[in-house]
């Protein structure tokens, strides 16, 4: 079994209906952290939803401009404020977090108020008081906000292209899941992002904190009750519909289709980009999980996986070369960035590494290397904040058991076995490359 | 030889000891146990980077030598160290900067085993010729991937226009074709000279216990080739900029521009560190969201979250960077120009640097937020030989007064722009939703 040391399982609570608190109470870290999710189809509203999160981040009803909210966060001894958006298989996550010091600083521990509800407070204004039109508390948002955002929306949109590898990723993403709403970038389109007025966005605002299922995390050296109080006190608003609603399992997964696709691009690029793949009907909430997570990892998941000690380390094709299981979808994907005249060669290395692994035959030093890391990271889940985050919402995303022993030990027993039968139904769907401009051969 | 002693000391905001000593055979050690804490992370530096390009006997150095060696470090006759780390579940890294090249892992258990690797791994070169030609390809791919990288290219070529014949002008990796220059005979030399023990720090936190540390340290530490004594041997460097301006086309979508003010390096120690703290103070009050400029640039719908700020003093040499993609240079030159001018005729407030603190303060104390972040800022203040507490006294002392004078000196310093274009084919103009606001200066 796993060893860990300290909590690393959250205490739950439900503090609204729909709203559930997730619980690290730790007094090892200098600042609190608390993320609230809320969570929402991801699909026609994308664009709207990730507009309203950059007009959340500008400015608030008390602090309307985007100075004035620095400044708040400033005297909170330099918080940090981040709302954007994220997906996760069919849904699409509005994330709002806030890291702030509570140790080392006047007022940081004081119990029932202090700066943990200070910091509460600010993060709940940030959600549920937006600036509207003319100072109004109600109405539609402040139109001069939104403009300046929907051009900012624009520009980011418009430079995810200038990240190369970013942008063959996701040229592969939306080849393989085209008709799915994970082939939608999360930040939206271009084109939806005039549609998205002040209006639409006050409605979209007051819908989703009225029904939008709600997840808080929340780390700071405090108690569940207490926990439970401040945030109720301090970070909820009022106006959630009476219902308890829980998110559904974001799974979307799928055989593959019948025939692998190989979609060849050319951009200004030095370093060619090839990005695979390969589907198998594994579920997020099957039983063989487990098994898909420990392919995936002997495959690509670090310096000891195939990809690394083949492609790297004994052929010197690459610098960078991994590969991750993306549960939601069912989805193996792997990344390799090569010399343009060695893609030939290293495509056919790559997929004939996936053979081998989805064949069950697991390399043993990889497979206790990827069980080791596993372990350790789950020892440590509760030094890391990040990726103790990154964990829960994950896992109560896709609604899995959160318990990252659990998962530690699941994986310890995958078998050979497990792993040949997800490695059974596993099915290149896409082949990408993007190569050089003038690289790619034409036909006559 | 006398046995080596721990000295106690603290660091000053979250009062977490630290433990100082130095081995046997002269390394610098610095300890720091982190109780609740699960993981350790420990980080050996050496003071050679990127920026020391000349052997004591006169042999000169290939851009990208420090890069190789540290690819090269973890590679032994018997396998790689990546994989005994691996094996173990720990994590082992490492990484190249201007001033010096560090190795590190973390891990959840065993860090005693885990430290005798590591020191272990640095002390010896275990590499043959066929290793050097292999990595060789390998940092090629590492090089095309960096030359795919718009924000550094962009970055590479301000430090070249800002720089005459310093080698930070040169990509800390080199280029393919430095690297062929580099051989196994290079890198040994360049491995005895500057990986003796006294050339090296070794900073460690997390769940570990002090006199352990020092006790593997003194184990696994020989003097073995005695190597010279590291003395950064300065760059002639003129106080002018190379260039006023340089334009470069790159496949981006909109135009990124990059400024930057070639200051004077300070000594290393108390006046590097009231430099970077002032000059941080400054940055934080005009640049840093709900900054000065960066809210009037921001409300005049000149530039976005893409827009940045920073200070960088390491290696001899010393500049601040201001950055950002945008829709229109020359409006952006214009208005920065101004803005600048006009912050340094009017001077920063004492409300503003007690803002500009309180945030500094933030920063300082999420660095104590795990293994990882404490044991790089004690590597970091070693190499630079700066106190525990020299930040945070450093930041009590400032006032309006030193901080604006910090501000003018800086403005007054050479400056260089580069220009990072976009293709005529680029979106560049077409950002704009509806008319622009009321009063808007677009």
């Amino acid at each position: 079994m796993a060893q860990v040391a300290g909590p690393i399982v959250p205490v739950t609570r439900e503090v609204a209906p729909g709203v559930r608190l997730h619980l690290l109470s730790t007094d090892r870290f200098t600042t609190a952290l608390c993320r609230v999710v809320l969570h929402r189809d991801l699909g026609a509203e994308a664009t709207a939803t990730s507009l309203l999160a950059l007009v959340l981040q500008s400015a608030t009803g008390r602090h309307p401009t985007r100075r004035a909210l620095a400044h708040a966060l400033a005297d909170l001894y330099g918080a940090s404020l981040q709302v954007t958006v994220s997906k996760a298989g069919a849904r699409q996550l509005l994330i709002s977090t806030l890291e702030w010091p509570t140790l080392g600083v006047p007022d940081g521990r004081r119990r029932g108020g202090g700066r943990l509800a200070r910091g509460l407070a600010l993060l709940g204004e940030v959600l549920a008081r937006p600036k509207r039109q003319a100072g109004r508390g109600s109405g539609p948002l402040d139109a001069d906000l939104v403009r300046t955002e929907q051009v900012n929306l624009l520009r980011m949109l418009c430079s995810l292209a200038d990240d190369k590898p970013r942008r063959a990723w996701v040229r592969c993403v939306e080849e393989a899941c085209r008709g799915e709403p994970f082939a939608l970038e999360a930040l939206g389109r271009a084109k939806a992002v005039g549609a998205a007025t002040p209006a639409v966005l006050a409605e979209l605002h007051a819908r989703l904190l009225a029904t939008a299922p709600v997840d808080v995390f929340l780390v700071a050296d405090v108690g569940i009750r207490e926990a439970v109080a401040v945030v109720r006190k301090h970070l909820l608003w009022p106006g959630r519909a009476q219902l308890s609603v829980r998110p559904p399992v974001a799974s979307a997964a799928r055989p593959a289709r019948a025939r692998p696709r190989r979609v060849v691009e050319e951009d200004d690029v030095q370093q060619g980009q090839l990005v695979f793949a390969w589907r198998s009907p594994v579920r997020a909430d099957a039983a063989l999980l487990p098994a898909a997570a420990v392919l995936a990892g002997v495959f690509g998941g670090g310096t000891y996986s195939r990809l690394f000690q083949v492609v790297r380390e004994k052929h010197a094709l690459c610098y960078h070369a991994d590969a991750q299981w993306i549960a939601a979808q069912g989805l193996l994907l792997a990344q390799v960035g090569v010399e343009p005249a060695d893609e030939p060669r290293t495509r056919r290395l790559v997929q004939g590494l996936a053979r081998e692994v989805a064949s069950g035959r697991l390399d043993p030093v990889a497979l206790d290397a990827y069980r080791a890391g596993v372990r350790a990271q789950v020892a440590t889940l509760g030094d890391d904040r990040a990726a103790w985050l990154a964990w829960l919402q994950g896992r109560t995303t896709l609604g899995l058991d959160p318990d990252p022993v659990r998962w530690a030990d699941a994986v310890d027993r995958v078998t050979p076995a497990r792993v040949r039968r997800v490695g059974r139904n596993l099915r290149l769907e896409v082949s990408y490359a993007l190569l050089p401009r003038g690289s790619v051969r034409r036909g006559p | 030889m006398t046995r080596p002693r721990l000295i106690r000391d603290r660091e000053p905001l979250a009062r977490r000891d630290v433990f100082r000593a130095r081995s046997r055979h002269g390394m610098e050690i610095l300890v720091a146990p982190m109780p609740g804490f699960a993981r350790t992370c420990a980080i050996l530096a050496s003071h050679f980077g990127s920026v020391d390009t000349r052997l004591p006997d006169g042999r000169t150095l290939p851009a990208g030598t420090a890069h190789f060696l540290e690819h090269e470090m973890f590679q032994k006759a018997d396998g790689d160290v990546f994989t005994v780390y691996d094996a173990r579940g720990a994590a082992g890294n490492a990484y190249t900067t201007w001033s010096n090249t560090a190795y590190v892992f973390t891990c959840s258990s065993d860090w005693e085993r885990n430290l005798e690797t590591l020191l272990g791994a640095v002390s010896r070169l275990e590499i043959d010729q066929d290793d050097v030609l292999r990595e060789r390809r390998i940092i090629g791919q590492e090089i095309a991937m960096y030359d795919d990288d718009p924000s550094w290219r962009g970055y590479l070529h301000l430090l070249q226009a800002l720089y005459v014949d310093h080698p930070v002008r040169q990509d800390i990796a080199g280029t393919a074709s430095s690297i062929e220059g580099i051989d196994l005979d290079l890198l040994r030399g360049v491995h005895a000279t500057w990986y003796a023990p006294r050339n090296l720090v070794l900073a460690v936190a997390g769940r570990v216990l002090p006199d352990r540390v020092l006790a593997v340290a003194d184990a696994c530490v020989h003097p073995g080739v005695r190597g010279a004594r590291y003395r950064r041997v300065p760059a002639r460097e003129p106080r002018g900029v190379r260039r006023r301006e340089v334009r470069a086309v790159l496949p981006i979508s909109r135009p990124t521009v990059w400024l930057g003010l070639k200051d004077v390096p300070p000594r290393p120690g108390r006046a590097l560190v009231e430099r970077q703290v002032l000059t941080g103070l400054v940055l934080e009050t005009l640049f840093d969201d709900g900054g000065r400029i960066q809210s009037a640039l921001y409300d005049e719908g000149v530039i976005d979250d893409s827009f940045h700020a920073t200070y960088e003093a390491e290696g001899g040499v010393a500049h601040a960077v201001v950055s950002a993609e945008v829709d229109d240079v020359d409006a952006f030159r214009r208005r920065l120009t101004r803005h600048l001018r006009d912050a340094v005729t009017a001077g920063i407030t004492e409300a503003e640097v007690e803002r500009a603190r309180r945030r500094a303060l933030g920063g300082r104390l999420r660095m104590l937020n795990g293994p990882e972040p404490f044991a790089r800022w004690l590597v970091a203040g070693a190499l630079e030989r700066v106190g525990l507490d020299a930040a945070v006294a450093a930041l009590g002392r400032a006032s309006a007064r030193r901080v604006t004078r910090r501000l003018r000196e800086l403005a007054a310093r050479p400056r260089a722009w580069a220009i990072m274009e976009a293709p005529a084919t680029a979106l560049t103009g077409a950002h704009q939703v509806g008319p622009p606001p009321t009063g808007s200066p677009r």
